[in-house]
Formats: C-alpha cells, sequence, structure tokens
C-alpha cells in the first residue's frame, strides 16, 4: 500500500500510509484506538475506498473498490463482529454469496472443507448449526469462509478479543500452519504479548500515521508501547493498601437460572468490602455477567438468593433482593455498573455523550422538564478529566467517537455518581494500553476512596496486578476466592476449568 | 462510482438537496405533463395553486387540512420515536370523532338543549367539554389496548394497531346505520348529515366549534399550532421524552438505567391516542358530522408525514404541508373540465413529487464518488 489517504469529512483517518506486507509473513498491525488501524484494513478488503494512493499486489497496482475485488485479489478479513447466518450450518455459511457452477453441491463443499480443516488444524464439523457454536468456532468458520474464497492475504481484526487464553493459543497454531502454507497474515491486536507470541513484524499507526515497522524479535512490550503512545509509559499498576476494609456488599447463595431454566449462577456466596478491589476470573461464560447483573436488579433470582447491602454512613443492612434498577437508585444505594455490552446496556450509540451522561442522573430536580446544564457540565468534566477526544459533547453522536473513548465516557459516567460499590465488565476490553491505564488507576483511585469495586477481567495478567481478591467462577459456581497477591495465573487457570482447581 | 455513507451532513446542505429534488421533481412532471398530455405545464402547476390558494375560502380549507394531518402526525411521533410502529392513528381518530358525535347528537335530544331560554355559551361549554373528554378517553383506549397487550404478552403491534382501526371503522359506520327507535341517526342509514342544524329546535348549532376570526378553521388551526410547540417540547426537553428516546434505541438500556419499559410504553401509547382522539373531537365539531370517510386514510399519511420530517414536529409542518398541497392541487387538477383531464394524472403527479422527495433521503445520507484512479498498465 502506498501513499493512502482516507478521510472522513474533515477527519483524516489515514494519511499517506506506506505498508508492506511480505510473502509468508505474519505482520501485527499496532496502535492505540482510533488510530485508523481498522480503516486501513477495510480500504485492503474493500470496505472502503481511498481518497488517495495506490494498492500494488505483487508488484502489480489493483483497484479494490469491493469487497468482491478484494477476493479476486486473494484478499480476506476477518472482522471482529461475525457476519453468520444463525440457523446455517457451517457449510451453508460458508458457500453463501459464492456464485459458481450451476447446482449447489453441498457435500463437495463439506468435503472441501473438511480439507482445509486438516491443512491448517481447524477443528469443526461442517455440518453443525451455527447457533450451536461457541464464539470461537464461529471464527473458524469466519477464517475457513475466506480460506474456500481462496485467499492468500488473511486480515484479522481483533480475532482474539473473545477468545479464552486455550481457543487463542489454538488460534495461533493455526496461523503459524497458514503461515507455512505461503499465506500472508495481517493481525490487529491490543495484546502486546500476543503481538510478541506470533508476528515477525510489528507496523505502528499512531493518529492515522504509519510511524515505522520493527522486526516482533527486536522489540518488547515497553518499546511497542512508546512507539505507539508516542512517548514513554510505565506499565506497572500501582496496588496501594487501603487502610481499612468494611464490609460493603454480601452476597449469599445467589442462584441464577435462564429462561429455560438453566442455572446460570449455582449458589454463589461472596463478600465485597469498601477499599478493594476484587476481580472475578473464569472462562467466558462463566456466569460473570448473570452475577453483576443480578446484583444491578437486571436479572430476576432464585428466592434463597439473598443480596445484603451495608450503608456506608448509618452501617444499616438491607437486602437488595427483587428490587428493579429504579428501586436501588431510590432507596440510597449507590451501585454503579459498566456492562460489557456498552452499545447495547451500558449506552446510548445515536445519543450525544451529555445525553448519555443524563442516562443515570436525568431524574434529578423537580419538574417534568429535564435539568440540561447539570448534564452538560458533568459531560465537559469527563471529557476533561478522562481526555475524552471528540469535537464536542452536544452535537456529535456517541457511535462515532472510538471505542476508548465510548469506554470513557461510560466509565468516567458510572465514577461520577460517586458510588459505593463499582462493578466493571471487561472494562478495558478492545481499549488500547494508554487508555487501559487510565482505567486501572480511575478504579484504585475509587477503592482507596472507600469504594468497593468488583472487576470483571479476561486478561489474568491484569487481575493479578489488580485486585486484591479474586474471585474464580467455574460454570456458575465459585470456584475459589483466593488473594491476589500471592496466588499464581497457573493456580487461576486451573481454578478457571475446573471447581477448587487441582489436577 | 462509489456510494460512500456521508459522516454527519450539515443542515444546509440536507435541505439544498431537497430544494434540489423538488425543483427536479416540478421539472420531470412539466415534461411529462408536455409529452402526455399537450398542455402548457405551468398552466397545470397553476390550476395546483389556484385548488389550494386561490381564494381565502380554499386557503382556509387548505389551512384546515394541513393542521389536521399534522397533528395526527405529532399524534403517532412519540410512539415512533419509541420503536412501537403504531399504524393504527386511523383507529385512534375514528374512535374520538365517534365519542365526539355520540355526545353532540345525543344532547340535542335532551330537554335542557332543546330549551330556547338557555343560552347557547352554557349548551357549548357544558356539551363540548363531554365531547373533548369522551373523545380524549377513546382514542386514549384505542391506544392503550394494543400497548398493554405489548408490555404484557408482547403481541405485535403494528397488526394489534391495524385490527383497531377496523374495528372503530365498522363501531362508527354501526352507530351511522343504528336506527335508534326514538333518534335514528340518519334517515337511509348511510348519511348522518349536519348535526343540531334545525334552526327551530333550542338545540340549534349546540356543540358546534364557535367562528373565531371569522372562519370555523381558524379555532382548531390555532390549538394545532400551539400542540406542535407542546409536543416538540415534549420530546426534545422533558424527562418522558427522554425516556422515550432511549427505550426506543434499547430496552436493555433502559432498564440499566431503571426506566421501566412498560410503563413508558403503555403511557407513551396513552398518550398518541389521546392526541389522535383530540384530533377526532376537532374534526366533528369543524365538520359538525359523522362518516365513515372522515379520517379518509390520513391516519396512514401522518405515518409518512413523520417519517419524513424524521419526527421532528417543527419538520412536520412542512411536509403536512407539502403533501396536503398535492393531494388538493392535484383533486383540482383532475376536476377542472377544461383540462380535460382525470384523476389519475393527478395522482401521477403526485407520485412523481413523493418519489423524488423521499428517493432525495439518499442523497442525504450517501454520497456518490466517482473513482479517480483508472486502471494502469503494469
Amino acid at each position: 500500500m502506498e501513499g493512502i489517504t482516507k478521510r472522513f469529512g474533515s477527519v483524516v483517518a489515514n494519511r499517506s500510509i506506506h505498508l508492506e506486507l511480505h510473502e509468508g509473513e505474519i505482520l501485527s498491525l499496532l496502535g492505540e484506538n482510533g488510530s485508523g488501524k481498522t480503516t486501513l484494513m477495510n480500504m485492503l478488503s474493500g470496505i472502503y475506498y481511498p481518497d488517495e494512493g495506490q494498492i500494488y499486489i505483487h508488484d502489480k497496482p489493483v483497484k479494490i473498490a469491493s469487497p468482491k475485488d478484494a477476493f479476486d485479489n486473494g484478499i480476506g478479513m476477518i472482522h471482529q463482529h461475525f457476519k453468520l447466518v444463525d440457523i446455517f450450518t457451517a457449510t451453508e455459511n460458508i458457500v453463501l454469496g459464492l456464485k459458481n457452477e450451476g447446482r449447489l453441491n453441498l457435500k463437495q463443499a463439506s468435503k472441501r472443507i473438511k480439507e482445509i480443516s486438516d491443512k491448517y488444524g481447524f477443528d469443526i464439523d461442517p455440518n453443525q448449526k451455527v447457533y450451536d457454536m461457541s464464539v470461537s468456532q464461529k471464527q473458524t468458520v469466519e477464517i475457513i469462509k475466506v480460506l474456500y474464497r481462496g485467499a492468500d492475504i488473511l486480515i484479522l481484526d481483533e480475532p482474539t478479543a473473545v477468545l479464552t487464553p486455550q481457543e487463542t493459543d489454538k488460534l495461533f497454531t493455526v496461523m503459524r500452519n497458514m503461515q507455512k502454507d505461503g499465506k500472508s497474515l495481517i493481525i490487529i491486536t491490543h495484546k502486546l504479548h500476543e503481538v510478541l507470541e506470533v508476528s515477525d513484524r510489528v507496523a505502528i499507526l499512531r493518529k492515522g500515521e504509519y510511524i515505522g515497522d520493527v522486526l516482533t524479535k527486536d522489540a518488547n512490550q515497553q518499546s511497542l508501547t512508546d512507539m505507539m503512545v508516542g512517548h514513554a509509559v510505565s506499565l506497572n499498576i500501582d496496588r496501594p493498601q487501603a487502610k481499612e476494609l468494611k464490609e460493603r456488599l454480601r452476597v449469599e447463595h445467589l442462584t441464577v437460572k435462564d429462561i429455560e431454566g438453566v442455572k446460570r449462577l449455582n449458589d454463589v456466596s461472596f463478600t465485597a468490602n469498601a477499599g478493594e478491589v476484587l476481580g472475578i476470573a473464569g472462562i467466558a461464560g462463566s456466569g460473570q455477567r448473570e452475577l453483576l447483573e443480578a446484583i444491578a436488579g437486571l436479572q430476576p433470582i432464585e428466592p434463597e438468593s439473598r443480596i445484603v447491602y451495608t450503608d456506608p454512613s448509618t452501617g444499616k443492612e438491607q437486602v437488595l433482593n427483587g428490587m428493579d434498577p429504579l428501586k436501588i437508585i431510590r432507596s440510597g444505594v449507590l451501585l454503579s455498573f459498566v456492562p460489557e455490552d456498552r452499545f447495547g446496556m451500558g449506552l446510548v450509540g445515536s445519543m450525544t455523550i451529555t445525553q448519555n451522561v443524563m442516562l443515570r442522573s436525568y431524574r434529578r430536580g423537580k419538574g417534568p422538564m429535564l435539568d440540561r446544564k447539570f448534564p452538560k457540565k458533568l459531560a465537559e468534566k469527563i471529557v476533561n478529566d478522562l481526555e475524552v477526544v471528540t469535537p464536542n459533547v452536544d452535537q456529535i453522536p456517541l457511535r462515532r467517537l472510538s471505542g476508548g473513548n465510548v469506554q470513557k465516557v461510560l466509565v468516567g459516567r458510572e465514577i461520577e455518581q460517586s458510588p459505593t460499590v463499582l462493578m466493571t465488565a471487561y472494562a478495558v476490553r478492545g481499549l488500547d494500553i494508554n487508555t487501559s491505564y487510565t482505567i486501572y488507576n480511575l478504579l484504585t483511585d475509587q477503592k482507596m476512596k472507600g469504594v468497593a469495586v468488583i472487576y470483571v477481567g479476561e486478561d489474568l495478567d491484569v487481575l493479578l496486578e489488580l485486585c486484591d481478591r479474586i474471585l474464580v467462577l467455574c460454570g456458575g459456581r465459585v470456584s475459589g476466592i483466593v488473594d491476589g497477591r500471592s496466588i499464581t495465573k497457573e493456580e487461576i487457570g486451573l481454578m478457571m476449568t475446573k471447581v477448587g482447581g487441582g489436577a | 462510482m462509489h456510494i460512500i455513507k456521508r459522516v454527519g451532513i450539515a443542515p444546509w446542505k440536507a435541505w439544498m438537496i431537497r430544494g434540489i429534488a423538488i425543483l427536479m421533481a416540478l421539472a420531470v412532471c412539466a415534461i411529462i405533463t408536455m409529452i402526455v398530455t399537450k398542455l402548457n405545464p405551468f398552466s397545470v402547476f397553476k390550476t395546483m395553486v389556484d385548488g389550494t390558494l386561490g381564494n381565502s375560502l380554499r386557503t382556509w380549507r387548505t389551512g384546515y387540512r394541513v393542521a389536521i394531518l399534522l397533528g395526527i402526525s405529532l399524534a403517532v411521533t412519540p410512539a415512533f420515536k419509541m420503536r412501537f410502529w403504531n399504524i393504527g392513528a386511523e383507529g385512534q381518530v375514528l374512535a374520538g370523532a365517534l365519542a365526539a358525535a355520540i355526545c353532540m347528537f345525543y344532547a340535542g335530544k335532551m330537554p335542557f338543549f332543546l330549551n330556547p331560554n338557555i343560552s347557547l355559551a352554557v349548551k357549548d361549554l357544558i356539551v363540548i367539554t363531554c365531547m373533548l373528554i369522551a373523545s380524549i378517553c377513546a382514542g386514549a383506549l384505542w391506544g392503550f389496548l394494543p400497548a398493554f397487550f405489548k408490555s404484557r404478552w408482547n403481541t405485535n403491534e403494528t397488526l394489534f394497531t391495524l385490527m383497531m382501526n377496523y374495528v372503530a371503522l365498522q363501531l362508527v359506520k354501526f352507530i351511522i346505520a343504528y336506527r335508534d327507535v326514538k333518534y335514528p341517526w340518519s334517515a337511509n342509514g348511510t348519511v348522518v348529515g349536519i348535526f343540531n342544524s334545525d334552526q327551530k329546535l333550542g338545540s340549534y348549532q349546540v356543540g358546534w366549534f364557535p367562528e373565531v376570526g371569522g372562519s370555523r378553521y381558524l379555532l382548531p388551526i390555532i390549538l394545532i399550532a400551539v400542540l406542535t410547540i407542546v409536543l416538540y417540547l415534549y420530546l426534545k426537553y422533558s424527562k418522558h421524552g427522554y425516556e422515550i428516546a432511549v427505550v426506543g434505541e434499547s430496552e436493555r438500556t433502559a432498564r440499566y438505567a431503571g426506566i421501566k419499559v412498560e410503563h413508558v410504553i403503555v403511557r407513551t401509547m396513552v398518550l398518541s391516542g389521546a392526541i389522535c382522539g383530540l384530533i377526532g373531537f376537532m374534526l366533528v365539531g369543524t365538520d359538525r358530522t359523522l362518516t365513515d370517510t372522515l379520517v379518509d386514510g390520513r391516519g396512514y399519511t401522518a405515518v409518512m408525514v413523520s417519517w419524513m420530517a424524521k419526527f421532528n414536529p417543527i419538520g412536520m409542518v412542512f411536509a403536512a404541508f407539502l403533501l396536503v398541497f398535492m393531494q388538493l392541487g392535484a383533486k383540482e387538477v383532475a376536476s377542472l373540465p377544461s383540462l380535460n383531464l382525470n384523476h389519475s394524472f393527478a395522482d401521477i403527479l403526485t407520485g412523481i413529487i413523493l418519489f423524488f422527495i423521499i428517493g432525495c433521503e439518499f442523497f442525504i445520507s450517501y454520497k456518490l464518488q466517482l473513482s479517480r484512479h483508472k486502471k494502469q498498465g503494469v
């Protein structure tokens, strides 16, 4: 790619980018949120068309004006959000949209899919329906779909964000197999240890500009971060000890069933103390979401469960069972919740920052009309304090901001409520290093202010550095509650896969 | 050539595109008119303007029709903002009209209202208040039922509101044909006639809307102008309006924020229905009669007005005017013997104009870009 420039209105997303990808190479594309990685890759895969510049494949200039052009040139992209038809099988999804020789021959297609799977070490049943698949299996289907169409250049946009460590390892093995076969791969990821583990070369973007590339063997986490951010960043999380711990939230025998009556949480008991960060670890879907939503009053809970809140000023205990979020607010419990699904639950994408900041506090003030001055001030404060990059607070819809800025708005709003309990689910998912550390520090600040922080996370390294205690969930049960300062990653890993840990 | 999604467009640019679309629509209309009828297109346009704004009576009538269409559009808007697909305005207005008509009709038969010694003002005060309350309640009920079923049992609101239209329509047809032993509604079962129109009786003009400023059309126009402003403020600056917007965007976000989604759905639909009922009341008070074509599809047209204006009450004023202007203008074109055209031709013109106006929204959301790169040799 040479001299690639892409503008959106007055914003320059990519400025004269020059990027090279060699045959049989795994290239990591690194950059903070909003640095233009995805835009650049979208131009390679035909979703956007560059305003300036030229793309060459094997030294030949090509024109990629549509995803079809991209496929014809052997380029395939695996997006962050899968585009599969749920009620179709893997095979049906893979052949969908292919125009070829008359009749559809699913059997033959299955056979070819099997061949591709065996060749690269995928683990997949071509006849399984997509709705029965795990996230990692769906991703496999997406990758095979691209290979089936004969791609030589594969682009993976944050493929590991949704995977467990084990699934990530499997993916990396497959990637290396593809590399050996002469395919070229570009991987976008925020996780530096993955960059170092899997790629041969790293290319770095910052604010839409190409900064440079390094061979992975010459790089380390610190040097990459510095290049990405443009100045030196400290990669340590402070973990001060709070002076006193006081019980704030006590959960007893919490059991939650889903619509089908399956127990998503089974007899979960723990306490969250003021002045500590309680980490929640577990494989994705072990009941983390249900746990936080049950406390927030968004999940019906079984009768034997008890959620008890201790008021910090009066010391009085209050049972939160069966309260909806409004009742919880009205009863004076200051519960903040950063949900996993930002736009599906925590925020409204089409509204402005101010309108989103209002979401928790719009009931303030008497009368039927909204108080608009207060939320605007609050929005401006959050934008200033957390360095949210945005042209304005009350015109641009939130959805147009980059992921990191959106998350800052969400976390900022929840903290500005001056909570006594702060729950966060995957608060740094998809965020760059700089923003992640900002958020870790904010959580630690809250802890030192005497807030009970509950942090659901997926990066075990971070959990071990940030949390005072860690609760490990396994299949909806408490596998153990351990001290964050003394436990090792391996021990937690075992507890995640088996209740109580142990081999 | 590429289609590129625009990221935010300056409002003046959007309006410029819409302006160009209307000019192009008129140009295409003119060309078609010339080719098909060999008439001077400007005489056709002139007829359209004449028919809608030609004299003061026509201007009043146009203004009134704009007001009513605008009122119904305003009524459906809160529900649409909530992504509740309410296509039941037709029935909600009819239900309101029916309730108002029943009040007006039976009041005129009561001894109190027949007594010539009581002043009309007192009678009007009582009857019009009853009509107002009854029609708002009837409209609200028509809005409440689908919302209640939706929030309780998650029934499909589109089908439900549509069915409620037929219920209302059949009720109106029934009452028109109803042979009340003492007071039959109509002589032949089809036409009701003007209520309380017998000058010899004491009930003469009871329940009729007073003429304001020399026209019976001014009062509803003023009321709907006020309603437009109130609804604009309600949707944009009130807590309820905010809740409606959040529920429309994502029910889960609304629950997370402590908004009771079921409650908001029911409340908003009751409001929608109540405003429709109010429009029905105005129709009966102004027209002083009840027919089964009283609403005449405007409950559906209103859906289009609301969407064309992107749910902005101020924008709806223009959208409603445009549609009424075209409908009345087209009717005029069709009815003029000197032009020798039938109604279908008017429909063609309306269709062309709508096509351009709705089609231009594409160019507001997307832009076309010609690729500058020609394929180069190696």
